[in-house]
């Protein structure tokens, strides 16, 4: 009675180990192999190898909570409740929840500006503080993991550039303005043979932009726009230039009332400056017109608003289209080349005045700027496919560069090698190829700092 | 026990990743010393001591145009581009003056297989020479329809960069990436080799040609371990009256190798209605060779099918 089901059993493995060597011989000739989500780099099967390694240090990493949700990670840097984390991620009042669930309030003990980086205390004891490493020069290429958004995951990643400074990038106000013809030289006209030569010289103007935003029918309309110079529509020229996908458009009005009165932006940083607002009035540039008759007045210094964008600096300190900006804290404006070369003289977050004349009033308003990338954020086509990326990311004293695919609120959190050691603390989500951390010595004598 | 065989395994596991680190740290430092800027925002990879650059053809642009590349030391260096395949996305590009030239091997042109470690090189974003070019350490996912995928996170300014298997081998150039971050193509280093000759004498290679316009064979297809098996034949097609059969398998095309569908579209598609094109295929295990007289597209949809 024994022997016959251990027989059937066997059978029955058999022809499925048959029937396995077969698919698998069949799968091998036909189907070329395709690996699954789960076998990446960051692929569950491949993160459960690692998950022993992580497991120990799981308690050393807490979540700060703004409003009861995450922000960000932090890290406990002392067994009496100092932790670190990235400082602009949250607001006055928040809280820290544990490995183990209890929620404790937090205080700011003190931020440091250069680096973003804010040391937190809470009341507690016989925490679990980080392991700092030594080895303050991690090489390229040398495995690190970090704990993800969720903290219970982890990601694996490599140091993926030299260790460096990152200054602080430029502001942005959040404007899009137009000149007078006085700031506008014959150079800065494109013939339309400009475009095709480019076209010719294996310059295409294909791209998502296009694509996505202008129909065939506008297409076509502004292609023969451009292909015929004696045309005396309002027209625009412009040039694609697809320097690896990167577009700078030149974009030029002229109608018998609007006579060598552009409504442009005559450089490639006007443009970047104004960013993807322009996009409106190429696409509705008879409604442009028709929206703001006599917007340009002979004569008149300064740099017009066509355009607030929504979220930015300018909206909130309540600048209006409309508006003539004629000067920034004490220097004079002429031109939206002009403001754009001012504005950059200040980074995000500085302090900065400016007048304006609104409806014949003369006015003063002061404007925290804003960070250039959030604030034109589809400007940058590679901010665009980057996923969520933190709003401070640039402005740092010293970055360790890896290529983990972490969310920005796993910011705060510290970067480890393979022996759970800490050589850094996460403070940027930069890009969709790179994270920053403030390395770990830096990390140390700011804590002494700050304490 | 079990406990300790599950740790033994752990530590084999951290082992085996230990090792893939010291692979990729004894390729860095070659493989850095020959990736380059080209262009205004692209990369590219010397490849010969004496400057030759391989690169996206959307980097290099039309042939025998001045540009400038840049070396990991930040110097700039006069280049002229080469050749140039569009529908491969594979371009090349000459240094100008002194050599030899830092340069990396090519590796071996057959695809590479899914699962395989790779580590990818360039400039995203542009040139940064106090960044200098970023390493990204991936498996390959898939390399078929002529391109490798890979989870080695690309951007805008690596396109035309090189792609390493761990031995510090070329294996492919950055082509372009979706939204997901594991949507990450690269042209195999194979699409280069297809076309070497060409590529260096400057030719601008053509594409296919647009549906209305191109000839079809009136077959539909699948890969095979020997090149492009011949699922069905069209009645009245261009390939029933050659003789084609259920069951061929195409090897080459006007002495074109013939691995991957894509390759397969390009060297019939490229082709108008009426051109005549040698097809070398398998029937059983014999090699014939024959010649087929392109027909028109039928008018309906020739989805799967060429």
């Amino acid at each position: 009675m024994n022997a016959f089901p251990r027989l059937q059993n066997l059978f029955i493995l058999l022809i499925v180990f048959l029937y396995a060597a077969f698919s698998a011989i069949h799968i091998a000739a036909a189907e070329p192999t395709y690996l699954n989500r789960a076998d990446r780099l960051n692929g569950w099967k491949t993160l459960e190898k690692f998950e022993d390694l992580f497991q120990d240090h799981r308690g050393s990493v807490v979540e700060i909570l703004d409003n009861d949700k995450q922000v960000a990670l932090g890290t406990i840097v002392s067994d009496d409740g100092f932790i670190v984390t990235k400082a602009s991620e949250f607001g006055q009042l928040l809280e820290i929840r544990l490995s183990d669930y209890s929620k404790h309030v937090a205080e700011q003990v003190s931020v440091d500006e250069a680096n973003d980086l804010a040391l937190l205390k809470i009341r507690a004891s016989g925490l679990n503080p980080v392991d700092w490493s030594d080895a303050c020069d991690p090489k390229m290429g040398q495995w690190v993991m970090s704990p993800h958004e969720d903290k219970s995951q982890v990601r694996i990643g490599v140091i993926s550039a030299l260790t460096r400074p990152v200054p602080k990038q430029f502001g942005a106000l959040g404007v899009v303005t137009v000149d007078n013809a006085d700031s506008l030289t014959e150079s800065d006209l494109l013939e339309p043979n400009i475009l095709a030569d480019s076209i010719n010289k294996g310059v295409r103007p294909i791209d998502r932009w296009i694509r996505n935003e202008i129909s065939n029918d506008a297409k076509s309309a502004l292609m023969s726009d451009l292909n015929d110079p004696v045309q005396q529509v309002p027209f625009l020229r412009f040039l694609l230039r697809d320097l690896n996908f990167m577009i700078f458009e030149r974009i030029l009005y002229r109608e018998d009332r609007f006579e060598g009165v552009p409504l442009s932006v005559p450089t490639q940083q006007a443009i970047l400056e104004v960013g993807s607002r322009i996009r409106r009035p190429v696409l509705n540039r008879m409604l442009l017109v028709d929206s703001f008759p006599g917007l340009i007045k002979a004569g008149e210094s300064g740099a017009r608003i066509l355009d607030v964008v929504a979220d930015s600096a300018a909206e909130r300190a309540s600048l209006e289209p409309g508006d003539l900006i004629t000067a920034i804290n004490a220097s004079s404006v002429d031109g939206s080349q002009d403001l754009v070369r001012l504005i950059r003289k200040h980074t995000a977050g500085e302090m900065i005045t400016i007048s304006l004349v609104r409806d014949g009033r003369f006015l003063i308003e002061s404007v925290t700027l804003g960070f250039f990338d959030t604030t034109f954020p589809d400007q940058d086509v590679n901010i665009a496919l980057s996923g969520d990326i933190s709003d401070r990311r640039t402005g740092f004293q010293k970055i360790i560069q890896h290529d983990m695919p972490l969310s920005p609120k796993a910011m705060g959190g510290p970067l480890m090698d393979l022996q759970g050691r800490v050589i850094g603390i996460n403070i940027a989500r930069y890009d969709r190829v790179a994270t920053y951390a403030l390395p770990a010595d830096l990390v140390q004598i700011l804590i002494q700092k700050m304490k | 026990m079990l406990q300790l065989g599950a740790e033994q395994s752990f530590h084999k596991n951290i082992a085996s990743f230990q090792k893939t680190q010291s692979q990729v740290q004894a390729s860095l430092k070659t493989a850095m010393a020959s990736t380059v800027g080209v262009g205004d925002s692209g990369s590219g990879v010397i490849v010969s001591p004496d400057g030759l650059v391989l690169t996206a053809a959307h980097v290099s642009g039309a042939p025998n145009r001045n540009i400038t590349c840049r070396l990991p030391d930040g110097k700039r260096v006069r280049a002229r581009t080469l050749g140039n395949f569009d529908y491969m996305d594979a371009g090349m590009v000459q240094l100008e003056g002194e050599g030899p030239w830092p340069c990396s091997p090519i590796g071996n042109r057959r695809l590479n297989d899914a699962g395989d470690w790779c580590f990818a090189l360039g400039h995203p974003g542009g040139f940064d020479l106090d960044r200098g070019s970023v390493l990204r350490l991936g498996v390959v996912i898939h390399a078929r329809d002529g391109f490798i995928r890979t989870d080695c996170k690309l951007l805008r300014g690596d396109s035309g960069g090189p792609l390493f298997n761990l031995s510090g081998e070329v294996i492919g150039i950055h082509s372009r990436i979706g939204e997901p971050l594991d949507d990450n193509y690269h042209a195999p280093i194979s699409a280069f080799g297809k076309m070497w000759d060409e590529l260096l004498a400057g030719d601008t290679i053509p594409g296919p040609l647009i549906r209305r316009n191109r000839g079809v064979l009136g077959v539909s297809v699948e890969t095979h371990s020997k090149g492009i098996l011949l699922k069905e034949i069209r009645r009245g097609s261009a390939a029933e009256k050659a003789g084609l059969k259920r069951n061929d398998v195409i090897q080459s095309i006007d002495g074109f190798p013939i691995d991957d569908t894509f390759y397969l579209r390009w060297a019939i598609s490229k082709n108008s209605p009426g051109v005549h094109i040698n097809i070398q295929y398998l029937r059983g295990d014999k090699l014939s060779e024959i010649t087929v007289e392109l027909g028109q597209p039928t008018g309906r949809s020739e989805r799967g099918g060429f």
